[in-house]
């Protein structure tokens, strides 16, 4: 079972001749395992092709499904649900909340699903391990760096064991060392657990530790020449 | 006579009809023809034969009767020979006489007085009013002697004389009333009849030459006088009759001595009435009554008063053929009209006058008052009814 | 600079030409419109802060204006008046006072109240005058209906004329028309007990005096006036027109100096002031409760500023960046306030004429039921009120204002390339500041409490509860920063991740929540200790009640007894009653009012039977212990006990002598005991009924208190008497229980507006919390938003938010009880006494404040509910 299948998306933002095409028929598909990263120029649309795989707004035309659940019938609640059980979110600025500490941070996806407190602690502990941040469980956003944020917030992105990771500019806010290294462990947790990644970026740099890259220009999905897997064509 | 009273009662008619048969009961006089009373329905006694006036009692105030006054009237002169009239009245007119609420301020008599001196030589004539009930003491009159006032207006007895005080703001009298001749009484020993019914009379009696001395106020100013006063005080509970549209009376005093008085009253026809009449007081004091067949009046200029449009004979000629009396009676000053709006609310012409003429073959001077009612206002006999 | 393309570069520009009009149109002006909400809440906070003050002087001055309509109609032209000792001028006096025309003209004046039986069958309250019309045309004019059309006033006889019978009285066209009144209509005068037959026999053009009391009015012969009310032998006054009214100081102390002992001369309008002075503490609390609004519509402010501040530090940051000084944004923040304060008072007042009406109904009722009869009527608005509010509002914005002005004009210009930093948060420095501050207020308050009354105004007592209100308001971050450290666990257990998440969210905006919190703290910390006196004094009255109200039957001649001139029962209606067999005692009683000591202020004197009292009664004495021996003492005697209010405000003590005026001039009276009452602040002094008679002459008695025989059944014997009567008397009785039942009646009655008023400031305050929220929701968009991608429900972040109101709320309400009780501490021990001079019962109305505080704490939570939909709506793609 794929994890996402997003086929022909398009987002208008506006309405009418005044609405503008952010994403112009677009499709792609991960299978559990992929790592897909999107690249291109700001205002390409790779940011709102990452909204509408993950289910945080509707495209105007097309279909996305993620681990076997097809958007299109969601209501909002179903969204959120989708959002709380099958994905996890990664971005540019951290977006911690700083009124919780790191450990509540990373369990907050548990808790808001209803894990009691006790277990998205211990959950929140062995992720915490896994990116290496256990002796910062009982920090506040505002006295760790921003490696330790992100990392943080990959822990958090990744707790509930969801099928897709979106990432958005993961390294965008960070020095060259701690951009490695949270990108070292996506790839871990991307080939460890076997969640697919959607990761979308404006640095070569990043998009070569990616299976695939899809280039993206206006909405629409270039197909490059050195590709080391072609993206699908798309119709 | 004061035929004041007249129009007073004819007053308190329109006034009370309002307020019910309470107070209306016996004031319809001569209606009924039937065998005399002594009270009228409502409780006040009648003019009678039976009363003989004694002095100073009878100065004083007759509550069991309805209606009372005492009235004077003076010529007055100033050491610079300047020449003044004066009027002081006062009323005592009864409505209830046993009021059942307890209260003092329960209304058994209100009392009303009139204050008016002429200053002759500059033709102003000033008036003032005063109008409250009695009980409260506020105003009153004595039952036993000469005491009757209204506020701060008051005559008097002072041994025998007369004191007199009213003023009003910037005028008024101060003065004493020496008694002179003693009191006249008129009609049959003070009984004057008034109309054809019984009780329509009144107790009436004259002081008719008092010498007066004191002062009079003026814009201020105080002026010492002396001159001659005249007194009426009449009292009774049912006088008029229907068709007495009004009366001109007369207080003259002659200098051979001789003091008279005359009323008439005028019929609606313009006829004099039957019941006019008169009194001839002789310089001794000896007094002869006239009745209306022994004196003429022929009334002759008049003046009109511009504010209340009447037009009062200011001339008169009076005649008494017994006494062989020709005289003509003129008024000092025209303007003597009196509005009292709110007191009797009666408008009346009473004024100084002065007297020429002849007995026999005497040339006479006088000086004296002369009071003209009915002239403005609803004719007497639809007051009456 | 990264941020020039976020301003217009018109606006940068601004800056520079020095235009703070248009600079404040677009920075200030714009930002308030494009935010509505926000706008329109602070507006409506300070609106309704604006109204109730407005409001309250409105009704505050309506009741005596009331008043004084009656008076202006009574007073006429009247120049000086001459009235006597409690009881009036007896009229026998009159002869004596001749020399009054000296002065002016004189005419003697009834004025008392009835009320008629119009042919439409409803019963109307009428000022009566009792007119001597030959002396009083100078002082009123009367223009009568039916004279009118013949184009003139009546003369004095015709007037005299349609008043000289007993049974005539004298009506306004306006009274008549409303209630299908005619001239010659029967309609029945009910005076004290008695139902007179009267003749409508006159009708006054609704011109002049007939129009001020809305037509209310009649007239009667002084005479009937005198026998109707029971008045022979009195009169009210007696009124002097000068003759040369600018001499009025003058003939004043000449005729001051004339007038026999027992007789006093004054200006009418001494009658206004008195009674404006006898409602002066009364209005003052009112005034001083209806100020507690504002200052919470001035915290809205302080936020609204505030939020204008930290929102837009990098605009501000900017705004330096382009060369505006320091002073120009103080004034730009300042400017805000005073657009937002001025817009409340433009609205305010008016709205506060509105809310007038309905509060005059609620202080009438108190007015009516404790010190005056009359009609309370709102006067209309003067530029005064505008003047008023303005002159408070606005300034006070301005310094409300100040605080985060200032902060805002701090901004450097480097905040504008760093981004919106947060609020910068060194509460712990602060904190210890803070603590210091709130101890030396409480401080204040103690040694404020312990001073002496103004003018018989509690101004320090009242300096001493805003210090109390001040110290909790100090408390307030205080208790946040505790709540911060020790709450956390808690919540997660009590409310799961929503909790953990409020009270994080709280947690982190202590600073900012401060002022709503303490907006709110106060306002429940007024509720709180008003219950607590309320309560307290509601206790204290009932117990009173019990212990005093002894007998079994209560008769008086109108349904409660207001202070002036009482109406009286009958020898004849009192005969009856003694008549029944089961009445084994009666007791008499009389009230007059009295000037009383130097600033004349008007006591009650009542007169009570004291054998019976003795025998019967309960009175409660507070000194000396032996009560009872104390007024066996002074029965006969010219010797009285006086009210607890009375002596504590004339400072009077048992043992001493105090003067009353008496119709034969000022006498000795010794002070036998102090005894509680709660019936009146103005204080009451009782005599014996025979001391009384003796002083006063017999005067007829306000009301009978009957005690039956103990097997007889009230209600039985109360129907007998009723029934007994006729048609011609009408009584009120009251049994024992309908009696207390009034009592308390009319006490919640007199407190209905404390409560509203009260109400109003916490419903301002919770709106307060509710625009904080919306602020807090606002700022904190993109968290929201993560909060949603992680898989936050609608139903989650709503409860969120939702909880963090209520815990607000409960936070607040813990706050609030604890200064409240403090506060009523002062109520009852300080305010009330100095104002009122009651002894209260302090008690706590537990059930009241645990259902107040579930209140509050839902109240808030509905407060909250709007913050949490807008908290919703951040979807998924907010994230950056």
């Amino acid at each position: 079972m794929p994890a996402l299948q997003a086929h022909d998306l398009r987002k208008v933002y506006g309405h009418g001749e005044s609405g503008v095409a952010a994403v112009r028929g677009v499709s792609v598909e991960l299978m559990a395992g992929d790592c897909v990263a999107v690249v291109g120029p700001s205002g390409c649309g790779k940011s709102t092709l990452l909204h509408l795989c993950g289910g945080m707004d509707r495209p105007t035309a097309g279909s996305v499904v993620v681990d076997g659940v097809t958007l299109a019938g969601l209501g909002d609640d179903g969204l959120t649900q989708l959002r709380r059980e099958r994905v996890g979110f990664v971005f540019q600025f951290f977006n911690l909340l700083p009124t919780l500490t790191l450990s509540e941070n990373i369990a907050l996806p548990l808790l808001l699903a209803g894990v009691s407190a006790g277990e998205g602690a211990d959950r929140a502990r062995s992720c915490a391990d896994a990116v290496g941040l256990s002796h910062r469980l009982h920090h506040y956003p505002s006295q760790v760096s921003g490696g330790e944020l992100q990392r943080s917030a990959v822990a958090r992105a990744v707790i509930h064991r969801p099928a897709l990771l979106i990432a958005d500019e993961p390294t965008g806010n960070l020095d060259t060392d701690n951009g490695r290294r949270v990108l070292d462990i996506l790839r871990t947790l991307n080939e460890d657990t076997g969640v697919a990644v959607l990761l979308a970026t404006h640095d070569q740099a990043v998009a070569a530790r990616a299976d695939r890259i899809l280039r993206m220009r206006d909405g629409l999905v270039v197909v490059p020449a050195d590709a080391t897997r072609a993206a699908l064509p798309h119709a | 006579m004061s035929g004041l009273l007249v129009v007073l009662r004819g007053r308190a008619r329109t006034v009370w009809t309002t307020v019910g048969a309470l107070l209306m009961c016996g004031l319809v006089p001569g209606l009924t023809a039937q065998a005399p009373r002594s009270t009228t329905a409502d409780g006040w006694r009648l003019a009678a034969p039976d009363y003989a006036l004694q002095f100073p009692r009878d100065h004083g105030s007759h509550p069991e009767y309805r209606i009372e006054w005492w009235y004077y009237t003076g010529n007055l002169e100033a050491a610079d020979s300047r020449r003044f009239g004066y009027q002081v009245t006062f009323f005592r007119i009864g409505v209830d006489p046993a009021p059942t609420n307890p209260s003092r301020w329960a209304v058994r008599d209100l009392h009303m007085a009139h204050l008016a001196v002429t200053d002759i030589s500059t033709t102003q004539h000033m008036t003032a009013e005063r109008f409250d009930r009695g009980g409260v003491g506020w105003a009153g009159a004595s039952e036993r002697t000469l005491d009757v006032w209204n506020g701060d207006w008051r005559a008097e007895l002072d041994g025998e004389a007369h004191r007199l005080r009213a003023a009003d703001g910037s005028f008024g009298v101060d003065l004493r009333l020496e008694a002179g001749k003693p009191p006249t009484l008129h009609g049959d020993e003070g009984l004057s009849r008034k109309g054809a019914e019984p009780g329509n009379a009144s107790h009436y009696y004259s002081m008719t030459r008092m010498p007066t001395t004191g002062q009079l106020r003026l814009d201020g100013e105080l002026i010492d006088v002396t001159g001659a006063s005249w007194m009426d005080h009449e009292f009774g509970t049912t006088f008029l009759e229907p068709g007495q549209v009004g009366w001109d009376w007369f207080s003259l005093q002659l200098d051979d001595g001789t003091d008279l008085m005359i009323y008439e009253f005028r019929r609606g026809d313009g006829a004099p009435d039957d019941f006019s009449s008169g009194t001839w007081v002789g310089a001794t004091g000896a007094v002869t009554r006239l009745d209306r067949t022994q004196f003429m009046l022929v009334p002759g200029r008049r003046w009109s008063s511009p504010t209340s449009g009447a037009a009062y004979p200011v001339e008169w000629r009076v005649e008494v053929p017994s006494r062989q009396a020709e005289l003509t009676v003129e008024a000092l000053v025209d303007a003597q009209e009196l509005d009292t709006a709110n007191s009797t609310g009666v408008t009346y012409w009473e004024g100084a006058v002065t007297v020429r003429g002849r007995i026999g073959e005497r040339e006479i001077q006088g000086r004296g008052y002369l009071e003209m009612t009915g002239y403005v206002g609803r004719p007497m006999s639809e007051v009456f009814r | 600079m990264a941020s020039w393309s976020s301003l217009p570069t018109r606006l940068a520009r601004r800056c520079l030409t020095r235009d703070p009009v248009t600079l404040f149109r677009q920075f200030i002006v714009r930002a308030l419109v494009r935010d509505p909400r926000r706008s329109l809440a602070t507006v409506a906070g300070l609106t309704l802060g604006v109204a109730v003050v407005i409001a309250i002087r409105l009704a505050n001055a309506g009741s005596i204006r009331g008043f004084e309509a009656a008076l202006d109609v009574v007073a006429g032209q009247t120049s000086l008046e001459i009235v006597g000792a409690g009881v009036g001028v007896p009229d026998g006096q009159l002869e004596h006072l001749g020399w009054l025309r000296d002065y002016g003209l004189v005419s003697p004046l009834i004025a008392r109240t009835a009320r008629l039986r119009a042919p439409d069958g409803t019963e109307q309250p009428l000022q009566v005058l009792g007119i001597d019309v030959l002396r009083d045309r100078p002082f009123r004019e009367y223009q009568l209906v039916e004279f009118a059309r013949g184009g003139r006033d009546p003369s004095a006889q015709e007037l005299l004329a349609l008043l000289l019978d007993s049974r005539s009285v004298v009506l306004t066209e306006r009274f008549a028309t409303r209630h299908g009144i005619e001239l010659g209509s029967a309609v029945e005068l009910v005076i004290g007990d008695r139902v007179h037959d009267a003749l409508v026999r006159g009708l006054l053009l609704d011109e002049g005096p007939a129009r001020v009391v809305d037509g209310q009015l009649a007239l009667l012969d002084v005479a009937v006036a005198q026998l109707l009310f029971d008045r022979i032998g009195w009169l009210d006054r007696v009124e002097i027109q000068l003759h040369d009214a600018t001499a009025i100081d003058e003939a004043e102390q000449a005729i001051a100096a004339r007038l026999p002992d027992g007789l006093r001369v004054q200006r009418p309008a001494q009658r206004g002031r008195q009674v404006e002075k006898m409602l002066a503490a009364f209005h003052f609390n009112l005034t001083a409760l209806s100020y507690i609004a504002l200052v919470v519509g001035l915290f809205l402010v302080y936020n609204t500023v505030a939020v204008s501040v930290i929102s837009r530090r990098r605009e501000i940051g900017t705004l330096r960046a382009l060369g505006a000084t320091r002073r120009r944004l103080l004034g730009l923040f300042l400017g805000e306030a005073a657009l937002l304060a001025g817009l409340g008072t433009a609205v305010g007042v008016p709205a506060g004429w509105l809310l007038a009406q309905g509060a005059i109904a609620l202080t009438s009722t108190t007015v009516n039921a404790l010190y005056i009869t009359s009609a309370a009527t709102v006067p209309p608005l003067a530029w005064f009120d505008l003047l008023l509010a303005g002159g408070v509002a606005i300034p006070l914005a301005l310094a409300a204002a100040a605080i985060p002005a200032l902060e805002g004009a701090r901004v450097t210009p480097i905040a504008a390339v760093r981004g919106a930093d947060r609020f910068a948060s060194d509460q712990r420095q602060r904190m210890g500041r803070v603590a210091l501050v709130a101890a030396v207020l409480f401080g204040l308050a103690g040694w404020l409490s312990t001073l002496d009354p103004v003018g018989g105004l509690p101004l320090y007592g009242l300096g001493a509860a805003l210090a109390v209100i001040g110290g909790g308001a100090a408390l307030v971050p205080l208790l946040l920063t505790w709540l911060r450290r020790v709450g956390r666990r808690a919540f997660v257990r009590w409310f799961k991740v929503e909790g953990m998440l409020a009270h994080a969210n709280l947690s982190a905006s202590v600073g900012r929540l401060t002022v709503s919190v303490a907006a709110l703290v106060v306002s429940l910390a007024m509720l709180a200790a008003i219950a607590i006196m309320v309560g307290s004094f509601r206790d204290t009255v009932t117990y009173w009640v019990g212990q005093t109200l002894r007998a079994d039957l209560f008769v008086s001649a109108a349904g409660r007894g207001p202070a002036g001139p009482s109406p009286t029962i009958s020898s004849d209606a009192e005969r009856r009653v003694a008549a029944h067999p089961s009445v084994v005692a009666i007791d008499q009683f009389q009230s007059v009012d009295l000037p009383y000591g130097a600033d004349g202020d008007l006591i009650i004197l009542g007169a009570g039977n004291f054998e019976v009292l003795l025998e019967h009664g309960g009175l409660l004495f507070k000194e000396p212990e032996s009560g009872r021996d104390a007024m066996a003492r002074a029965v006969g005697a010219d010797a009285v006990v006086v009210s607890e209010a009375f002596a504590l405000k004339q400072r009077v003590a048992v043992g001493e002598t105090i003067a009353l005026e008496t119709p034969q001039g000022a006498r000795p009276f010794r002070v036998e005991a102090i005894y509680y009452d709660y019936s009146s602040d103005r204080g009451l002094v009782v005599m014996d009924r025979s001391t009384f008679e003796r002083h006063y002459g017999a005067q007829r008695p306000a009301g009978l208190t009957v005690y039956l025989d103990p097997a007889a059944d009230p209600v039985t014997v109360r129907e007998e008497l009723l029934a007994g009567l006729g048609p011609d008397h009408r009584l009120f009785i009251n049994t024992n229980a309908t009696l207390r039942a009034e009592v308390l009646r009319i006490f919640d009655a007199t407190f209905a507006i404390t409560y509203a008023l009260e109400a109003i400031a916490i419903f301002v305050a919770i709106m307060g919390v509710a625009t904080t929220l919306l602020t807090l929701v606002l700022e904190r968009r993109e968290e929201l938003a993560m909060l949603r991608l992680v898989g936050a429900g609608r139903a989650q972040i709503r409860r969120m938010v939702v909880l963090e109101a209520a815990m607000l709320g409960v936070v607040s309400q813990a706050l609030g009880l604890a200064v409240g009780v403090v506060l009523s501490v002062i109520l009852i021990y300080v305010i009330n006494v100095q104002s009122f001079g009651w002894t209260i019962q302090f008690d706590l109305p537990i059930w009241f404040l645990v259902r107040s505080t579930v209140l509050v704490a839902v109240a808030t939570a509905v407060a909250g509910l709007y913050p949490a939909r807008v908290a919703t709506g951040f979807a998924g793609t907010g994230a950056r």
